[in-house]
């Protein structure tokens, strides 16, 4: 058999991320939960690529993130002196205490990944919205897809709730308002991840940049 | 039934987009630009066993001074308390606080070896063509790369406990020089996982089953 009649013959199989396996998608109709016959992984079949919901998702999650970061999100006192809990303030006193690259690693995980994963895909998802090829629109998004697993707010929420845990014996902790946002950009970046549509905007970008 | 893998017809697909292309050469060390988000493409990740076991390993060694060292220090009018990671869990089960030291435990002690643990197997049986259950495999290796941001725990906690108690003389608490240990080993094993390519897996396999 030759490329041309191979190629022509597996052009509607698609292929399984995890395991290379070969597979024939059913119909679009059919909804996501998809499973790879062979290892079981989930398989993404042809989405739209809608970009409404991720893209409000992206917006309430840049709206919270200044006053996730900037605000207080715990209160303590212990015998009359106050004391606050600030993202940026933890980043901060951990640089002061000779904990540079734990800093840097704190300051990554919890405030930069976050926030630069909103400004791409908000970037990303409202030109392929309007329809614009902007400059490095595919790269933008590429860098986004690169950040997923360094962007951690789920982990800082339960690092939140087992501070507060270990403090109580010692101090009164109380939440500040901070914390009500914190909780909301955390939210929001799971509602992004639950609606967004990675394959569909990819072949969007595609459209796009081929005119 | 019989499985036809994307490799041996001369398919492959971007890493990033997951675009489907077409392989257009044979030289393991080729790279291709993907058209349509611009990543280099391979049929398979170069050198990934070998990274994913340095990256291990590093983590491995980095584990123990992470473990023996002092991980954060609590003082309470001018006294201070250094403790290690283990020192730390048992401070909790002590004050009856056992929901809590469960998820610190789990989360700094039991995710990074069960990790290692995890990738060592994956690694081992790549090389040596273990005849392990290839879907048990693959769920592993998913696990392994889900539970891998968790290990931040420790260190998410550190920065805030020492930025909530932060009162001179009265009460501090402050990181110390496992706290960075701890967290380039959580980052090598992240890293370890990432760059093992899950489709090794099932390459030496049969047509069949």
């Amino acid at each position: 058999m030759n490329d041309t009649a191979l190629e022509h013959k597996t052009i509607d199989f698609a292929i399984c991320h995890e395991c290379d396996v070969l597979m024939r998608l059913p119909d679009a109709s059919v909804p996501s939960a998809l499973r790879c016959p062979r290892c079981s992984s989930p398989v993404k079949g042809h989405g739209s690529g809608e970009i409404a919901k991720p893209l409000s998702a992206v917006a309430a999650g840049l709206i919270f993130f200044g006053p996730a970061n900037f605000m207080p999100i715990l209160h303590m006192s212990i015998l009359g002196i106050e004391s606050n809990h600030t993202m940026i303030g933890a980043v901060r006193v951990m640089a002061e205490g000779n904990m540079v690259p734990v800093a840097l690693m704190v300051l990554f995980c919890s405030v930069l990944a976050p926030f630069l994963e909103f400004s791409l895909l908000g970037i990303v998802l409202a030109q392929v919205a309007l329809g614009r090829n902007i400059w490095l629109l595919p790269n933008l998004f590429r860098f986004y897809t690169h950040l997923d697993s360094w962007a951690m707010l789920e982990v800082y929420m339960i690092g939140l709730l087992v501070s507060v845990i270990k403090l109580i014996g010692m101090a009164s902790v109380t939440p500040g308002i901070g914390l009500v946002c914190f909780v909301g950009m955390m939210l929001a970046s799971i509602a992004v991840k639950v609606t967004l549509d990675r394959h569909g905007v990819w072949r969007r970008i595609e459209a796009i940049c081929n005119g | 039934m019989q499985w036809v893998s994307a490799k041996s017809v001369g398919l492959t697909q971007c890493p990033v987009c997951h675009k489907r292309l077409r392989w257009l050469a044979s030289s393991p060390n080729f790279k291709q630009r993907c058209p349509r988000c611009g990543a280099g493409v391979r049929q398979r990740h170069y050198g990934s066993v070998g990274q994913s076991w340095a990256l291990t390993l590093t983590a491995l060694i980095l584990l123990i001074p992470a473990n023996l060292l002092p991980i954060m220090t609590v003082s309470q009018f001018g006294e201070g308390m250094p403790s290690t990671i283990m020192g730390g869990v048992v401070l909790l089960l002590h004050h009856g606080m056992i929901p809590i030291a469960l998820i610190v435990f789990i989360a700094s002690i039991a995710v990074p070896f069960l990790k290692i643990s995890g990738i060592f197997v994956l690694l081992l049986s790549v090389q040596f063509k273990w005849r392990i259950s290839r879907r048990q495999r693959t769920l592993m290796y998913r696990m392994v790369e889900y539970i891998g941001k968790w290990s931040m725990l420790d260190l998410f906690v550190i920065a805030i406990t020492a930025k909530l108690v932060d009162m001179g003389k009265i009460a501090s608490i402050e990181g110390n020089a496992a706290a960075v240990y701890f967290g380039l080993a959580v980052v090598m094993t992240m890293l370890a996982a990432m760059v093992f390519d899950q489709r090794l897996i099932w390459d030496s396999s049969p047509t069949s089953g």
